[in-house]
């Protein structure tokens, strides 16, 4: 009955199941039962095949950009903020 | 202690745009840099040259910005905002679990990820993520947190954070197609 259940799982995997392990695919290792089923229903289903692709080109994308606006030279701290760092930084310092 | 001086000139707008990226609002980021420098002037074991100073005040502030997280995340769970705070996932699907509307095909050439463009448009969708999703997608997408981590960091079950994680994707997707693929919807 066991062996039938997870064999039923496989082969009848809805659309938010398979994007739910689309998505913790990208975070942790799935079990080989979820990897079957996942697999399965990627093969004949066109919408969640775009969905695996769209959260990994997230992941992707966040991290390129990220990097990206890091090296950016043309943002940083407002005047405002600058100021009052540098006289907290400086009363730390008298204090230390 | 005397180069202190020079860390904000050198490296303030750095560490800035670091947070800036991972917080979303300036001012938090702009508190977290100045957390940032109180805490590497009172550090008990300063910079010693092992590494550049940069790498130095950059992990003391992506330890700010994790600690920066995880309050927001106790304050959520204590404020019982949990449910609210993850956003309504029910439009997303049928009740027989399949895709309420159709999955776009999106157009993801490689130069869009070299268009100015469209860093800001990510940098928008993320600043506008509810607070608790993007405690965990920042954290592990961003500062490569491993799942296990970031549960304990977090204090989240697997499930729980395994939810924000698909929200934040499901919400991020959403405003990018809004926002850049310009993919409208009835």
């Amino acid at each position: 009955m066991k062996i039938l259940s997870r064999v039923k799982y496989i082969l009848t995997l809805s659309c938010q199941s398979a994007a739910e392990l689309s998505s913790r695919r990208l975070d942790e290792q799935l079990s080989l039962v979820d990897r079957l089923a996942l697999n399965g229903h990627l093969l004949v289903c066109g919408g969640c095949r775009r969905f695996r692709k769209q959260v990994a080109f997230l992941s992707e994308a966040t991290r390129h950009v990220a990097a990206r606006l890091e090296e950016a030279a043309d943002s940083g701290l407002s005047e405002e903020a600058r100021v009052r760092i540098a006289q907290t930084m400086h009363d730390a310092q008298r204090e230390s | 202690m005397a180069s202190a001086e020079n860390w904000l000139a050198e490296h303030g707008d750095a560490l800035f745009r670091y947070a800036r990226m991972r917080v979303g609002k300036r001012e938090v980021a702009e508190d977290l840099v100045q957390e940032t420098f109180l805490a590497a002037i009172k550090s008990r074991e300063p910079f010693r040259g092992a590494a550049s100073v940069r790498t130095w005040l950059v992990s003391i502030l992506r330890r700010k910005i994790v600690d920066h997280y995880r309050k927001v995340s106790a304050a959520r769970a204590r404020a019982g905002e949990e449910a609210a705070s993850l956003g309504d996932s029910s439009g997303w699907f049928t009740a027989d679990g399949l895709w309420q509307q159709a999955v776009a095909d999106w157009p993801t050439p490689p130069e869009i990820l070299e268009a100015r463009e469209f860093w800001n448009v990510l940098e928008g969708c993320l600043a506008k993520l509810p607070r608790t999703l993007a405690s965990a997608f920042v954290l592990r997408e961003l500062e490569g947190i491993e799942a296990s981590a970031l549960q304990q960091e977090l204090e989240l079950s697997p499930g729980n954070l395994r939810v924000r994680m698909f929200r934040a994707r499901q919400l991020l997707r959403k405003c990018l197609e809004k926002h850049w693929f310009e993919i409208e919807r009835r």
